[in-house]
C-alpha cells in the first residue's frame, strides 16, 4: 500500500501510523510523548501534521495511514500547529538549560530551537513543583516536566511496576510517586533515558558534567548472564554515566539499574593502586617487577598437586583462557571457577549455563516453568522478555521456595521448602513418563532407573504438577532454573532433573547464571575436568571444594572477594594455613588482605578490553572505556607477562587481539557438544527433612565484587537486616511474634535481626536476603539455621 | 402563538402527573409497552435501528449525531461482548434537563436503555451519573431500577423470554471531562477521566476493550415513544433535518427559568415567551444557546433564529446540550467570559498540551484584563490563543474552551478594550 | 506525611463494595475505586493516606492508581474538612442570578472564606455547574440541592442544620 508524504510516495503496511512510516524513511516529525517501545498516548500534540482533506491537524503518532492519502509534515497547518504546541509547552517550562543535565541531549531544547519563539508572550509566574526524593538513582526536577507520561507508561508497560502516576488534573497535573515513595523497579534507570526533558536525571551523575564533553565507548554489561550492550560515557578518564546501547537481539534499548549504575565502584576506596605484598608480617606496596619475582619463587617452590587456582566467572574470556593456560603450563590442574557452587557430585557435570533459544525469541514462548528464580531482580532483562511473553498470553508457572515478586503474573505457583524441590521434580518426571509412554518421537529416551526408584505415585495425583507439566507440553515452552540454586546442595541433580523434564516435554531449557561470563569460563576450561573447548582434561584436578578441603600450599585467587565462595569459612581456614596466597584483584578489603601474601592490582572491566559469552552463547567483545587505575594492569597483560616470567616463549608482538584469535581457534577446533550424562547418576536417599533451612539468595546489588561496592545501588534497599518466616513456622519454633526482633544462629555465629511475618515464605524456611557482609559471615543459604527469641 | 406549542410530551411526559417518577405512573401513560412489544414480537434488532435512523433522532448530549447510525456502527455479527453506556454526567454549564428526566421520568430512560441494548446486542448497560447527583437524583434512579427488576423488565430472562439485559447504576465523583464519552469509559474502568484518542472509536473498542455505544439520557429516553408511535410520527415533528422534540434548559436573566421540551425548529422568540421573557422587562443582550462551550449569539440575531441544529449553526453557534442562557442588556460580558474561562481552566484534565497550558493562559489574561492590569499586547495574545487550541486537542474540551473566548471577543471587543483603556 | 494508622473497611462497607464489584466483568476490581472512595468519604468526611492504602489492598491494585483517581475527581477531599460540605454554584447561570452575593453572604455567615473549613462546615471552592441552572442561584449541602436561594432562605437552611441532632 502507498501513501504520499510531502509529495513523495512511500510504501506501508496496514495498521502503520504516519510517524512509523516517517521514521522509517527519515522524515523528521517532532515528538515528545511518542516512543516506539511504548503505547501511543497522543498527548503532547507536537507531532501534528496535515492530512489533505481534513481541516484540522492530526497527530502523526496515532493517525493510521490510509491508502493513497496525502500528508504533509511541513505545510503551514503542520508547522503552525507544531509552533503553537511548542509555545504552550514552554510557557510553564523553566528555561534553566544552563544548569540542566539534559541540556545538549534535550528533545525540548532541540525542538525549541527549530519551532520556538524568540521572546515569551507568557508573563505570569511559571508552575513550580516540589521535588520529592524517590531514591538514589533518579534525581527529579519535576518543574521541568512536560507531562508526556513516557515514564508512567514505561512503568506500566515495560517495567511492569507502575510507580509514577499522573496526579491531580489540568495545569496542576503532576507526575509523581504515591506519597513520594522510592522507585523500586530494577530497571528504573531507563526512565531517565526516555524522559525527553531534564525532569528525570541520573542521580549519581547529577550536575557533574555536560553532555557535549563526553566520549562514548561501547561496552558489555559485567553483570548477570544476559550480556546487555551498553554505552559508557567518559569524562576525564572517569565514567560519567552508562546508558543502553541498542541491541534488538538482547537488551533492546533497555538496561538494568545494576548495569547502569555499577560503574560507581570503579573509584571505590578499596581499589588497589600498586601490588601489595606481605613483607615481614606487614603489608607494603611494591613494584611490579618485585611482585613477579615473589610469584616465581613461591610457585617454583610449591610441590606438584599442592596448588589451586580459582578465577571469577565475571572475568573476560581472554583472562580465563590465559589463567588456565598459565596454570596448566605450570602443571597446576586444580582449576575451577564454580566458587559459589555448594556441592559437587562425581557425575560429570555437562550442563553449563546456557539457554537453548535465542533471547530475542523468548517473547514468543507459550509456556514457561520457573524453578526457584528471582528473575525480575536477578536477570531483569530476561524478566522483561518473559513479561512480553506473558503479555502475548504465555502461561507462566513457578515452583519456588519463596513467592518472589515478578513483573508478570503467574498462573500457578507451588511454594515449597528447598529440601523438597528434588522430590517435586521427580514427581513431575513420573507423571510425564506415564503420559509420554507412547510418544515415538522421544527416540526411546528412558528415564534412568536411579530416578524411577524414587517414583512414589505422587506425581500422578498432584494437580499442580499435572498443570505445570501439561502447560510445558505446549509447543514452544521453556524451563528456567534459577541462578540462586547454585547454592543448593543438589544443584547438579536439579539441572539433570529439569533437563529430563525438558526432554520429555520437548521444552527449551535454560540454566540461569548470575555472572556475566560463566559460559566463557566453561568454554575456556576453567574447570578441573575439562580443558579449552570442553575437551576432557587428561590430568584431572580437584574441584574448588576439594581444593579448599585439601588445605594446599599455594592458592591463586583471581578477581573474587572471599565472600564469593560458598565454602567461605573453610576457605579462610585453608588460606591461613597455606604457604603462599596470590590474588589478582581490583578491590580488596582490609580483612581479605590479611589472607594474602601478594595481591596484584587488576584493571576493572571498564579498564580493559575483553569478551564475554552470554547465556545464549553470543560472544561479545568490547574495548576499554578507561585507562587503568594508577598502576593497575589489564589481566591479559599480567597473565602474559607471568607466562614469560615462567619461561614461556612469546612473540614480542603478541597483543590482545592474538589472544581472542587463539581462544576462538582453539575453541572452534575442540568444541564438543556436551550431552546430559546419566550414566553414573546416583541419587542419595531422599528424606523429608523438617529442620529449619535458610533461603533467600543474595541481594541483586550485592552479588559480585563490583556491584557490592557501587554506592548508590547499595542505598536502594533499606530492609537490610530482616528475616521473614511464615506464621506456621514461627509457631512451630515457639517464636514470640509480638516481639519484632529475633536471634538467628548458624553454627557458632549469630545475628540479631528484625522479624517479618510473611506468608510468601515456605514452611520451615528462614528467608533472608544476603545483602551485606554480616549475612555472609553468618553462613550460607540452604544450610540449617536456628531461630530464637531475643 | 405559544398555546400552539406542544410542550413536555416526550421525555417530560410524566411531569404533569402525581408521583411522576413512580413505576405505576409510567405504566399508566403507556410506559414499557414498546419494550414489551419488542419482546413479544422478537423484533429484529436491525429493524429497531432502521426505525431510529428513519425517525431522525439525533444525539441530545451536544454533538447531534444520528442515534440510529451510531448504533449501526456496532458489528451485529461479531460475538464480542458489547456494552451500552448512558451518559448521565450532565455537567455542561447551563444544562439541567437530564436531571429532571432522571428525577421525574427515570423509567423512560430505563426503557430506552433496554431497547438500545437489545438493538446493539448488549447484555450489560451502565448508567453513569455525575457524582454530584449522589443524593436525590441517584435515589430516584435506584428506585426505578429496583422496580423495573421486580417487574421482570430487566435482568435474566426478561418477561420469561430468553433475553437477558442487566442495567447497572454507576456514580462519578466530580469531573466535567467525564461527560466526554471516552473519558467516561476510562472513569467506568476506574481511572482518571482522560479522554482516549480516536481511532479506535468506542463502537469498535470501547469499555473494557469491547464495542460500546454511549448515549445521552434525553436521547435514550426519547426512544420508547418512537418505537410506540413510529418513526414517522417523530420525524414529522420539528424540521427536515432536526426532527422531534428537544428539552431546553432556559436560565439566566429570565422570568420563568425552567426546562421546556418543545419541537425542534420552534422560533427562539416563542421559547423566550414560554419562559416568560427577559427578567425585569429588560432588553435581550445575548444568548448562549447550547451550553457554555458554544459561541455566544447577540440577542438581535437570536430573536430571528429558530431552535434547531441548522438554524443555530447558521447563527454562528451550536444547539449543543440545549442550555439556553439568557443575558440582559446590563450584563458585563467580560465578567461572563471570565467565569466561563475559569471553569474550563479548572476542568481541563491536563492530558494534552494545548488545553492544559492554554486554558490557564486564557484565564490568566482575562483575569488581568478584569483587574485593569492588561495591555493591548496581552489582549492581542488572548485573541490568538483560541486558534492555537482549536482542533489540536484529543477531545473537544479544547474547542469548548476556545470557542466562547473567541466569540465573546468577536462580538464584545469594545467591552474588553474599555478595561484596557481604563489602565492608561 | 506518612500516617502509620491502618484502616479497615467496616463489614457493611465491605459488603457494599463486594456487591458493587459484581457490576463489572469478572476479575475487574479497579472500576470500584470511585465507589470505594465515596464510601470512605461518607464515613470519614475526607480521605487520608491509610484510606488509599486500604482501597488498594481491598481491590488488589497499586496505591498510585487509587491516588491518581482520588486526586483527579473534585468531589474527593484529601484535606481535613468540617462535618458538612457546602458547595455554592457560581457558574454562569447562577452568577447571572447573583451567586457571588450569595457566596459572600455565606462566607460571612459561616465565618470562613471560600475553600476553607471549620469543624462544622467546609465551604468548597466549587467550580463546576451543579446542573440546577433553572433554580439559580443554588447550592448543595452534603449533595442535597437547595435552589432559588435568598438570604432568608439561607438563614433557614443553616438554622435547620444547626438544630438537627
Amino acid at each position: 500500500m502507498k501513501i504520499k508524504i510531502n509529495n513523495k510516495e512511500y510504501f506501508f503496511e496496514k495498521g502503520e501510523t504516519i510517524i512509523q512510516i516517517a521514521d522509517r524513511n527519515g522524515i523528521h516529525i517532532p515528538r515528545f510523548c511518542y516512543h516506539s517501545k511504548l503505547s501511543v498516548a497522543a498527548n503532547c500534540r507536537m507531532c501534528l501534521i496535515e492530512q489533505v482533506g481534513i481541516n484540522k491537524p492530526l497527530p502523526a503518532c496515532s493517525t493510521p495511514a490510509i491508502e493513497n492519502q496525502e500528508y504533509f509534515t511541513n505545510s503551514k497547518i503542520a508547522q503552525d500547529s507544531q509552533k503553537n504546541t511548542m509555545e504552550f509547552l514552554l510557557i510553564n517550562h523553566p528555561l534553566d538549560c544552563p544548569v540542566c543535565d539534559q541540556a545538549g541531549m534535550c528533545e525540548l531544547q532541540d525542538q525549541a530551537f527549530v519551532h520556538g519563539r524568540v521572546k515569551s508572550r507568557y508573563s505570569y509566574e511559571k508552575r513550580v513543583l516540589i521535588d520529592y526524593k524517590i531514591g538514589p538513582l533518579i534525581k527529579t526536577n519535576m518543574t521541568r516536566c512536560i507531562h508526556c507520561t513516557r515514564c508512567v507508561r514505561y512503568g506500566e508497560e515495560i517495567a511492569g511496576i507502575k510507580e509514577f502516576g499522573a496526579v491531580g488534573r489540568g495545569e496542576n497535573l503532576e507526575i509523581r510517586t504515591y506519597l513520594s515513595s522510592a522507585i523500586n523497579s530494577p530497571m528504573s534507570g531507563n526512565m531517565i533515558d526516555i524522559c525527553p526533558v531534564g525532569a528525570l536525571n541520573a542521580g549519581p551523575s547529577h550536575m557533574k558534567g555536560r553532555t557535549w564533553e563526553l566520549e562514548e565507548i561501547k561496552s558489555i554489561s559485567p553483570h548477570d548472564c544476559i550480556g546487555s550492550n551498553m554505552s559508557v560515557h567518559v569524562l576525564d578518564n572517569n565514567v560519567f554515566r552508562v546508558v543502553p546501547f541498542e541491541n534488538n537481539n538482547i537488551n533492546e534499548i533497555w538496561l538494568s539499574d545494576r548495569d547502569r549504575f555499577s560503574y560507581e565502584a570503579i573509584n571505590h576506596n578499596e581499589r588497589l593502586k600498586k601490588p601489595v605484598a606481605k613483607i615481614g608480617g606487614r603489608y607494603e606496596e611494591i613494584e611490579w617487577e618485585q611482585a613477579f619475582e615473589i610469584i616465581k619463587k613461591n610457585i617454583d617452590e610449591t610441590k606438584f598437586g599442592m596448588s589451586a587456582g580459582f578465577i571469577s566467572a565475571n572475568s573476560t574470556i581472554e583472562e580465563q583462557y590465559l589463567f588456565q593456560k598459565w596454570l596448566r603450563e605450570l602443571n597446576i590442574n586444580n582449576i575451577d571457577h564454580r566458587v559459589s557452587q555448594n556441592y559437587f557430585s562425581n557425575v560429570d557435570d555437562n550442563l553449563f549455563p546456557k539457554i537453548d533459544i535465542p533471547i530475542k525469541d523468548i517473547e514468543k514462548i507459550n509456556s514457561i516453568l520457573l524453578v526457584d528464580s528471582n528473575l525480575t531482580y536477578d536477570q531483569p532483562i530476561l524478566s522483561h522478555k518473559i513479561r512480553k511473553a506473558y503479555l502475548n498470553n504465555a502461561k507462566i508457572n513457578t515452583i519456588q521456595t519463596f513467592n518472589y515478586k515478578y513483573n508478570f503474573e503467574t498462573s500457578e505457583s507451588l511454594l515449597i521448602n528447598p529440601n523438597l524441590i528434588i522430590e517435586i521434580l521427580i514427581d513431575a518426571i513420573e507423571y510425564l513418563s506415564v503420559i509420554t509412554i507412547n510418544d515415538k518421537t522421544l527416540n526411546n529416551f528412558s528415564v534412568p532407573e536411579e530416578i524411577k526408584k524414587n517414583f512414589k505415585g505422587k506425581g500422578l495425583t498432584n494437580k499442580k504438577i499435572k498443570k505445570f507439566c501439561g502447560d510445558l507440553l505446549f509447543d514452544n515452552s521453556l524451563i528456567l532454573l534459577g541462578s540462586n540454586l547454585k547454592n543448593h546442595q543438589d544443584y547438579e541433580l536439579l539441572k539433570i532433573l529439569t533437563n529430563i523434564i525438558s526432554i520429555l516435554t520437548k521444552s527449551h531449557i535454560g540454566f540461569l547464571g548470575d555472572k556475566c561470563n560463566e559460559a566463557g569460563a566453561w568454554l575456556t576450561g576453567c574447570l578441573p575436568k575439562k580443558s579449552v573447548g570442553l575437551k576432557d582434561q587428561k590430568n584431572i584436578g580437584l574441584n574448588v571444594y576439594e581444593s579448599i578441603k585439601a588445605s594446599l600450599d599455594t592458592y591463586i585467587i583471581y578477581n573474587l572477594d572471599l565472600i564469593d565462595f560458598y565454602h567461605y569459612s573453610d576457605l579462610k581456614k585453608s588460606l591461613s594455613e597455606a604457604n603462599f596466597v596470590l590474588g589478582f584483584h581490583s578491590f580488596i578489603s582490609d580483612e581479605d588482605l590479611n589472607y594474602y601474601d601478594l595481591v596484584l592490582p587488576l584493571a576493572t572491566v571498564f579498564e580493559s578490553p575483553g569478551t564475554f559469552v552470554n547465556i545464549e552463547g553470543e560472544w561479545q567483545s568490547f574495548s576499554n572505556s578507561l585507562n587503568p587505575f594508577y598502576l593497575a594492569k589489564e589481566g591479559w597483560k599480567i597473565l602474559t607477562k607471568l607466562r614469560l616470567v615462567f619461561g614461556k616463549e612469546i612473540n614480542n608482538k603478541f597483543d590482545y587481539i592474538d589472544i581472542i584469535n587463539e581462544v576462538e581457534a582453539e575453541i572452534r577446533k575442540n568444541k564438543k557438544v556436551l550431552n546430559i550424562n546419566l550414566e553414573n547418576l546416583k541419587i542419595q536417599k531422599i528424606e523429608s527433612n523438617t529442620n529449619l533451612i535458610r533461603s533467600g539468595g543474595y541481594s541483586n546489588y550485592f552479588n559480585d565484587n563490583i556491584v557490592r561496592r557501587a554506592f548508590s545501588l547499595n542505598n536502594v534497599n533499606n530492609n537490610k537486616n530482616t528475616v521473614s518466616l511464615n506464621k506456621k513456622t514461627l509457631e512451630k519454633n515457639n517464636i514470640d511474634i509480638e516481639k519484632n526482633k529475633v536471634i538467628i544462629r548458624q553454627g557458632e555465629k549469630s545475628l540479631l535481626a528484625e522479624l517479618i511475618i510473611d506468608e510468601n515464605v515456605s514452611d520451615n524456611c528462614v528467608f533472608m536476603v544476603n545483602s551485606n557482609k554480616e549475612h555472609y559471615e553468618l553462613g550460607k543459604q540452604y544450610q540449617q539455621i536456628l531461630i530464637e527469641n531475643v | 402563538m405559544k398555546n400552539n406549542i406542544k410542550i413536555n410530551e416526550l421525555c417530560y411526559a410524566t411531569l404533569s402527573k402525581e408521583n411522576p417518577n413512580s413505576y405505576e405512573t409510567y405504566v399508566s401513560i403507556g410506559g414499557y409497552s414498546a419494550w414489551k412489544k419488542i419482546i413479544a414480537n422478537s423484533t429484529k434488532p436491525k429493524d429497531i435501528i432502521d426505525n431510529i435512523i428513519d425517525s431522525g433522532l439525533r444525539g441530545r448530549g451536544g454533538a447531534g449525531f444520528s442515534t440510529g447510525r451510531k448504533w449501526s456502527f456496532i458489528d451485529q455479527n461479531s460475538d464480542e461482548i458489547k456494552y451500552l453506556v448512558c451518559n448521565a454526567d450532565e455537567s455542561e454549564p447551563g444544562t439541567c434537563k437530564d436531571r429532571d428526566i432522571l428525577r421525574f421520568n427515570p423509567h423512560a430512560l430505563l426503557e430506552g436503555m433496554l431497547i438500545a441494548s437489545y438493538a446493539i446486542g448488549a447484555k450489560v448497560a451502565y448508567c453513569y451519573l455525575r457524582g454530584e447527583f449522589i443524593d436525590d437524583v441517584y435515589s430516584s434512579v435506584k428506585k426505578a431500577l429496583k422496580d423495573a427488576y421486580q417487574n421482570k423488565l430487566i435482568g435474566k430472562n426478561i418477561l420469561d423470554s430468553n433475553i437477558c439485559i442487566d442495567i447497572y447504576d454507576l456514580i462519578g465523583a466530580g469531573a466535567y471531562i467525564v461527560g466526554e464519552e471516552t473519558a467516561m469509559l476510562e472513569s467506568i474502568e476506574g481511572k482518571k477521566g482522560f479522554p482516549r484518542y480516536k481511532p479506535p472509536f468506542p463502537a469498535e473498542k470501547g469499555l473494557f476493550g469491547c464495542p460500546t455505544i454511549i448515549n445521552n439520557v434525553e436521547t435514550l429516553a426519547s426512544v420508547p415513544e418512537i418505537i410506540n408511535k413510529g418513526s414517522d410520527w417523530f420525524n414529522k415533528i420539528g424540521t427536515d433535518k432536526s426532527a422531534g422534540f428537544k428539552c431546553f434548559s432556559v436560565s439566566g436573566h429570565i422570568n420563568k427559568p425552567g426546562n421546556y421540551e418543545i419541537p425542534l425548529g420552534t422560533p427562539f422568540r416563542d421559547l423566550l415567551d414560554l419562559a416568560g421573557g427577559v427578567k425585569n422587562n429588560k432588553k435581550l443582550k445575548a444568548v448562549i444557546p447550547g451550553g457554555s462551550s458554544v459561541p455566544v449569539v447577540p440577542g438581535d440575531i437570536m430573536l430571528e433564529t429558530n431552535m434547531d441544529y441548522e438554524s443555530i449553526s447558521n447563527a454562528g453557534s451550536m444547539l449543543g446540550s440545549g442550555a439556553v442562557i439568557i443575558m440582559d442588556e446590563d450584563t458585563n460580558m467580560v465578567e461572563v467570559i471570565h467565569r466561563i474561562a475559569r471553569f474550563y481552566y479548572s476542568e481541563s484534565c491536563g492530558q494534552c498540551t494545548p488545553c492544559r497550558e492554554g486554558t490557564g493562559w486564557m484565564y490568566k489574561i482575562i483575569d488581568k484584563i478584569i483587574k485593569g492590569q492588561a495591555t493591548l499586547e496581552d489582549f492581542e495574545t488572548l485573541k490568538s490563543i483560541p486558534h492555537m487550541i482549536s482542533g489540536s486537542t484529543i477531545c473537544a474540551l479544547g474547542d469548548a474552551a476556545a470557542m466562547p473566548v473567541e466569540s465573546f471577543i468577536k462580538y464584545y471587543e469594545k467591552e474588553f478594550l474599555s478595561y484596557i483603556s481604563k489602565k492608561t | 506525611m506518612i500516617e502509620k494508622n491502618s484502616y479497615n473497611f467496616s463489614n457493611e462497607n465491605e459488603n457494599k463494595l463486594n456487591d458493587w464489584i459484581l457490576k463489572f466483568p469478572r476479575g475487574q476490581k479497579k472500576p470500584a475505586i470511585i465507589y470505594a472512595l465515596h464510601l470512605i468519604q461518607k464515613e470519614n468526611k475526607y480521605i487520608k493516606s491509610e484510606h488509599i492504602d486500604a482501597v488498594a489492598k481491598f481491590l488488589d491494585i497499586k496505591k498510585i492508581d487509587v491516588y491518581e483517581v482520588a486526586s483527579f475527581y473534585s468531589m474527593f477531599e484529601l484535606k481535613k474538612t468540617g462535618k458538612h460540605t457546602v458547595s455554592v454554584c457560581t457558574n454562569i447561570s447562577c452568577m447571572l442570578n447573583g451567586s457571588d452575593n450569595i457566596l459572600s453572604y455565606i462566607e460571612r455567615k459561616l465565618g470562613i472564606k471560600l475553600g476553607d473549613t471549620n469543624e462544622k462546615f467546609f465551604l468548597k471552592d466549587e467550580r463546576e455547574c451543579l446542573a440546577a441552572c433553572c433554580g439559580a442561584p443554588m447550592m448543595q449541602i452534603d449533595h442535597k440541592y437547595y435552589e432559588n436561594l435568598t438570604t432568608e432562605k439561607i438563614d433557614k437552611i443553616f438554622d435547620d442544620i444547626e438544630n438537627e441532632k
